[in-house]
């Protein structure tokens, strides 16, 4: 019985090793996931028909955000900054624009006018204002919380 | 990371395979393998139970003369 618990247990650098395929597995259904979204959207697909894979990624995007400022952690290569946030927001927004503007004008028809034009702006700046919105603040709750976790005295927890 | 010579030098004063150390010490053959050839850098709490299972202190098995990066 021991024996057979014994042949199950892994050591350090096994579990490091499993660690880092399971966060190379997730990155890849994270991005699988997301361009399986942007794919449907593209060809035409309700939205209704692609909420389930939208809350999957959702919530795990969701609890990656959640679990990594609770342990006080950033970006690996990039520095928390309003530059940065407005970067990433600006590629989000253009990319949903884009997205947008295809699915209206190629897939469902829709006449190129301002009316469409203006629609997809108004999009774009609200999808803008909220993905800025969004990484300030998770910025400010890092900063924070970083602080609290190096705010320790010596030879504490 | 360099090649940790020290740990297969204080195995063959003990007579003992890379099995041997690795049972002993609790990991697998695998891991030992890669200690021993530099590819894997162990934690303080392994590198004490390799020590202690060797006889040896940590810097006679790790000290920086053994492992130095270039």
């Amino acid at each position: 019985m021991n024996d057979k618990k014994e042949s199950y247990k892994m050591d350090e650098m096994q579990k490091l090793q499993l660690l880092k395929l399971e966060g190379y597995s997730f990155w890849i259904a994270f991005w699988a996931l997301c361009a399986a979204v942007v794919i449907q959207a593209l060809i035409g697909t309700s939205f209704r028909e692609i909420a389930g894979e939208m809350a999957v990624l959702l919530i795990a995007g969701g609890c990656i955000a959640v679990s990594c400022l609770k342990n006080g952690l950033w970006a690996q290569n990039y520095r928390p900054s309003a530059k940065t946030s407005a970067a990433f927001s600006g590629g989000a927004t253009l990319a949903l624009g884009a997205v947008f503007a295809v699915r209206s004008i190629l897939v469902l028809h829709k006449p190129i006018a301002p009316d469409l034009a203006g629609r997809i702006a108004l999009l774009m700046a609200a999808a803008f204002g909220a993905c800025f919105g969004l990484l300030e603040l998770g910025r400010a709750i890092y900063k924070r919380r970083r602080e609290r976790l190096d705010d320790v005295e010596e030879g504490g927890r | 990371m360099s090649r940790n010579v020290k740990i297969k030098a204080a195995r063959a004063e003990l007579d003992m395979t890379q099995k041997a150390l690795a049972e002993a010490v609790g990991v697998s053959r695998q891991t030992m393998n890669a200690i021993e050839q530099g590819n894997y850098n162990p934690t303080i709490k392994l590198c004490r139970t390799i020590c202690r299972v060797l006889g040896k202190t940590l810097d006679e098995l790790f000290g920086e003369e053994n492992n130095d990066e270039r």
